[in-house]
């Protein structure tokens, strides 16, 4: 009897710390905004803008990011770098409007374009490994809609690899999608 | 915990971070076949030591590429002076930089990203017979991203990334960190030497 009191006890308070881990978990989770499932489905040709960075120049260097952890990762998709003149105009791009983006991506004969901001939560220098936070953004070259949105957060010592982790989860829910188009991503959870 | 589960939560965290390998040759037919290259201006770190990196990097990218002797190197100058000519502002027109880049015969562009450009210190000790001595020793840090794409469609050829570490100057860690990430590309167009017409 005194065993059974303890295991409701024990399950009572196991309950409530589970929720909280729960739903600290899901607090964690990066927000992904899966807007037209079936346009991220059918993305054949890609291109990559650098992403708008407030700080600093690093915008490139996420871009560069996003386009190799597609690369890697989908082999359906041909990825192309954005226009590379912009860098003969000064150091830091001007934010890509989506309108803009829509256009370039038009005019490289891509489906869509990929777009976002990089900031960071511990600029590096400060602290001994540097915390990148990206939102990447893919906008419809054919109706100028923004089509997937989501964040990522990635730590290390060396920036590029705080970014390449960054990227890596902020494009989890695209490659979800992209896997199993027809069921809609649980985790990295859509809206 | 046991070494199993290590290696499995090593392997999970790996894969959730995305750690590639630090660079890839995409494409080594089309970097065999090209014969010139436009460097472009590379840009500078986010740190206020880096901001004008990036002006060195561009230096020492084109130093390293014409080391390879395969490519025609071409500094952003020629290629800025043609899109002058072409267009004033439209900076993010793909069509205006195919048309620069069809005059100047160029089949890559390379763009580079300095990411870490950063001062350290390291504590250092000793001990001797009659006691020990402590002190900080500065070191800086660098990391160099280096992309070459394909002039005609934007294509993604080559991604190296390097890092270095000098207990001297900047300009030891840029050297070295230039490099490391054009190391696997080095080693990639080795294997296939350049044919005398």
């Amino acid at each position: 009897m005194n065993l059974r009191i303890g295991k409701i006890i024990r399950l009572t308070l196991a309950m409530p710390a589970a929720a909280i881990v729960l739903a600290a978990l899901a607090g964690c989770a990066p927000q992904a905004k899966v807007m037209d499932e079936q346009a991220v489905g059918a993305i054949r040709v890609l291109a990559v803008l650098p992403m708008d960075c407030p700080l600093s120049g690093i915008g490139p260097a996420a871009g560069a990011s996003v386009l190799r952890r597609l690369a890697d990762q989908q082999p359906n998709i041909a990825v192309f770098e954005g226009p590379a003149i912009w860098r003969l105009a000064g150091d830091r791009p001007a934010a890509v409007s989506d309108e803009l983006a829509a256009k370039v991506a038009a005019g490289m004969n891509a489906d869509a374009a990929v777009t976002g901001t990089v900031a960071y939560a511990e600029p590096p220098g400060l602290k001994e490994s540097a915390v990148a936070e990206l939102t990447v953004k893919i906008v419809s070259a054919k109706t100028g809609k923004v089509i997937y949105l989501c964040d990522g957060r990635g730590a290390d010592q060396k920036i590029f690899k705080a970014l390449g982790g960054a990227a890596a989860q902020a494009l989890a829910a695209f490659e979800y999608v992209r896997k199993n188009p027809k069921n809609k991503p649980s985790n990295p959870e859509t809206k | 915990m046991s070494t199993g589960k290590s290696t499995f939560l090593a392997a999970v965290v790996a894969f959730a971070c995305g750690c590639e390998g630090p660079s890839k040759v995409y494409d080594l037919d089309a970097l065999v076949s090209a014969k010139t290259a436009v460097v472009m201006p590379a840009t500078g770190s986010p740190n206020a030591a880096g901001a004008n990196a990036g002006k060195a990097q561009t230096g020492l990218l084109i130093n390293a590429l014409a080391c390879l002797n395969r490519y025609t190197v071409q500094g952003p100058a020629q290629f800025a002076r043609l899109i002058r000519q072409q267009a004033d502002d439209d900076a993010w027109d793909p069509k205006v930089q195919q048309e620069a880049l069809k005059k100047l015969s160029a089949d890559l562009i390379v763009l580079a990203e300095v990411t870490d450009h950063r001062p350290s210190s390291v504590s250092k000790s000793s001990n001797y017979y009659f006691g020990s001595k402590q002190w900080t020793q500065s070191v800086f840090d660098v990391s160099v991203t280096v992309r070459v794409i394909r002039a005609a469609d934007g294509k993604m050829l080559y991604v190296g990334n390097g890092w270095a570490t000098s207990q001297e100057s900047y300009s030891q860690a840029f050297v070295a960190a230039t490099d490391a990430a054009m190391d696997e590309l080095r080693s990639a167009l080795a294997s296939r030497p350049v044919r005398k017409e």
